[in-house]
């Protein structure tokens, strides 16, 4: 457990340990103490408030950071805190503190709470994922908090952009995407979040002229294949209205693959 | 590509938003509006490759020089690869509002081309591969849009046969951050609110523009506190709406916002704030005149203060011009770019207040300041607002619900 790297920076050994539980659907999250500071004073600053948090104690950070409504407990060890998880009702956060395995006297100093000791950790329960720490402070923050909310499916959590291989959880803790292309790997995620954050999912603005022509183009297209489609239904009409049979059936194949022509981008 | 001179011949020391210029500038101080574009072909920046990071600057230079003069005279703009700078020098261009911490964090493949005003200028690789931005003084959103936007067409031009700029027709122009997607516009606008501030109702003016889905901001970067009453109110939503509407939100809110300060400031004639308010620029005249040592922070609000006294006709000798320049001349870094070397912190405080005084010295406080026997009554309404703020007074927009 000591090896595990905080999601946010990737560079210190995880110490504080978030488990969500939503509808049965249980999702992990790591954070080191500075991260989770910071969060704590994003979250707070968010709120309008500026706070030395350097200096909170760690039970207070870990308040501001899960809600007020959280249910906490403090425990050596995960097993501690442990919940059944028939016993976790929807939306009700626990929350622990544990050590490193053999790190026995950790625990004390984190009760004193005055500093947070890098060496103890918080353990394995129940509480909101890592995301809804960042509420707002800033826009990047406001898109983690709100695409936090969308792991929930997580059908799509194998999903890779094709170009560079960004996940959707990648891009979610990140809150930036890889790439230009993921934006179409991960369109669907990406609208519920654009509905969320900003004010639609559709863009209404300026587009460059390339776009603007390929548009036009793609508009000409569709309508050549409409008119050519009801010309050809119109001939069928008529053929089989004269029982021309073998016409028909000619025209019926091509009005198939007309049809079956999708003009897209 | 030749070698860049020291930074500081690369700009003039007044940039063009320091200059008089634009609507409402006994509150505005400037405009910003800047558009995130990113090449189709590579990846956003903090993923890219260094040979790419490389590549995409190199491009941009050459964009810039190919447009020539359509490129809104950036084509023959300094050119600043951030590898060739010291870490002040980058810092520096902060001071001058004109890049991110985020961008000069990073050196290999950043950088930024500006003009000599710095009143247009491309930010390479920074969040996002091309940031075109616009400063200019006082509220004119419009017209920093107008410059940015000939920019972006100038060079979409240019990268049309070179891949393109990364768009689609759901999410709009796309960045490395989805909370910039669609138009890519971050339009901003700098006020100076002392007023607000000192009858309390900077939060609430916060929640307001919150409600309109603009940020109201301390402008030396996010969270950090507020220096010298400086904020900056910017827009949040770019997807979903028409550049035009975004301008137009954050320019109409920007209004509303110098009304507010402007009535606030006519209260501070009152009696429960007369006092209190003298009392506040009279010490900072003082220290402003008579400190041999000060910090960046405390010079910056005191110059504030000393503002605010201008704008109430309570003090004269200083123009607004020139408190914009003081307010970018003695920040840290750019100190050091000024006088060309590293430079302690100490040392700077010292050279800070020698830079001061004599711009403080010709400063003329009003009779009330030196009068001996205190005065109890508050002047009249009309002659202590500034000249330009009082007829507005009395019909404000109404705000608050």
């Amino acid at each position: 457990m000591s090896s595990t790297l905080c999601d946010l920076c990737h560079q210190q050994p995880a110490t504080v340990f978030v488990t969500k539980i939503v509808n049965n659907h249980t999702s992990k999250h790591r954070l080191c103490a500075e991260c989770a500071r910071v969060s704590a004073g994003n979250a707070l600053e968010a709120a309008g408030e500026f706070p030395d948090v350097s200096h909170l104690p760690l039970e207070d950070i870990v308040k501001n950071l899960f809600g007020n409504d959280s249910l906490t407990l403090w425990g050596k060890n995960a097993e501690d805190v442990e919940i059944e998880s028939d016993e976790v009702t929807e939306f009700s956060w626990t929350m622990g503190l544990g050590e490193f395995p053999g790190d026995e006297d950790a625990v004390d100093e984190i009760d004193e709470a005055d500093e947070f000791d890098e060496e103890a950790g918080i353990d394995g329960s129940m509480l909101p994922s890592a995301e809804e720490m960042f509420n707002g402070a800033s826009s990047t923050q406001a898109f983690e908090d709100i695409a936090g909310q969308l792991r929930g499916g997580n059908g799509f959590a194998s999903v890779r952009c094709p170009k560079c291989s960004t996940t959707w959880d990648r891009l979610r803790q990140d809150g930036r995407a890889g790439c230009a292309q993921c934006y179409s790997t991960f369109a669907d995620q990406l609208a519920q979040v654009m509905e969320r954050v900003q004010r639609a999912s559709q863009h209404a603005g300026k587009a460059p002229r390339t776009a603007e022509k390929r548009h036009r183009r793609l508009l000409h297209l569709r309508a050549r294949r409409d008119h050519r489609l009801e010309m050809l239904n119109r001939r069928l009409e008529e053929s089989i209205a004269q029982e021309k049979y073998e016409e028909a059936a000619k025209l019926r194949d091509k009005i198939k693959i007309l049809t079956s022509t999708i003009v897209d981008e | 590509m030749t070698t860049p001179p020291l930074l500081l011949s690369c700009f003039e020391r007044t940039a063009k938003w320091m200059r008089r210029g634009g609507r409402d500038t006994d509150v505005v101080l400037s405009s910003r509006v800047r558009l995130a574009r990113n090449l189709r072909r590579y990846e956003f920046p903090h993923r890219a490759t260094t040979s790419d990071l490389l590549t995409i600057r190199h491009r941009v230079w050459q964009g810039l020089h190919a447009t020539g003069e359509s490129s809104g005279g950036l084509s023959d703009a300094r050119l600043l690869p951030f590898e060739e700078f010291t870490g002040w020098e980058r810092q520096s261009l902060i001071d001058r509002y004109i890049t991110s911490r985020e961008h000069i964090a990073e050196e290999i493949g950043r950088g930024v081309a500006a003009n000599a005003d710095a009143s247009l200028s491309v930010l390479v690789n920074e969040e996002d591969h091309l940031r075109l931005q616009s400063l200019l003084p006082g509220l004119q959103l419009d017209a920093a849009y107008h410059l940015v936007d000939r920019l972006d067409d100038t060079l979409e031009g240019y990268f049309d046969s070179r891949g393109g700029f990364a768009y689609s027709d759901t999410f709009g122009y796309l960045t490395a951050c989805p909370t910039n997607a669609g138009t890519g516009v971050r339009a901003s606008v700098m006020l100076h609110l002392p007023a607000l501030e000192i009858v309390g109702k900077m939060e609430r003016s916060r929640k307001w523009a919150e409600e309109k889905h603009l940020a109201l901001r301390g402008s030396f970067g996010e969270g950090s506190r507020v220096w010298g009453h400086m904020h900056q109110l910017s827009n949040q939503v770019t997807l979903g709406v028409d550049e035009a509407e975004v301008l137009l939100d954050t320019e109409s809110a920007a209004r509303e916002l110098c009304e507010m300060e402007r009535r606030a400031r006519a209260s501070l004639s009152s009696d429960k704030w007369h006092n209190e308010v003298r009392d506040r620029i009279g010490r900072a005249y003082g220290i402003l005149r008579y400190a041999r040592h000060i910090g960046c922070r405390e010079a910056t609000d005191c110059l504030s203060l000393l503002r605010l006294a201008h704008e109430l006709n309570w003090a004269k000798g200083l123009s607004r011009q020139r408190f914009n320049e003081l307010l970018v001349w003695i920040r840290p870094a750019y100190m050091q770019v000024l006088h060309g070397r590293s430079i302690g912190s100490t040392e700077r405080d010292t050279l800070r207040a020698e830079m001061l005084r004599p711009h403080v010295a010709r400063v003329r406080l009003d009779a009330v300041f030196t009068a001996l026997v205190p005065e109890k009554k508050a002047p009249p309404q009309g002659t202590t607002s500034n000249g330009k703020a009082t007829p507005k007074v009395s019909a404000p927009p109404t705000v608050e619900s």
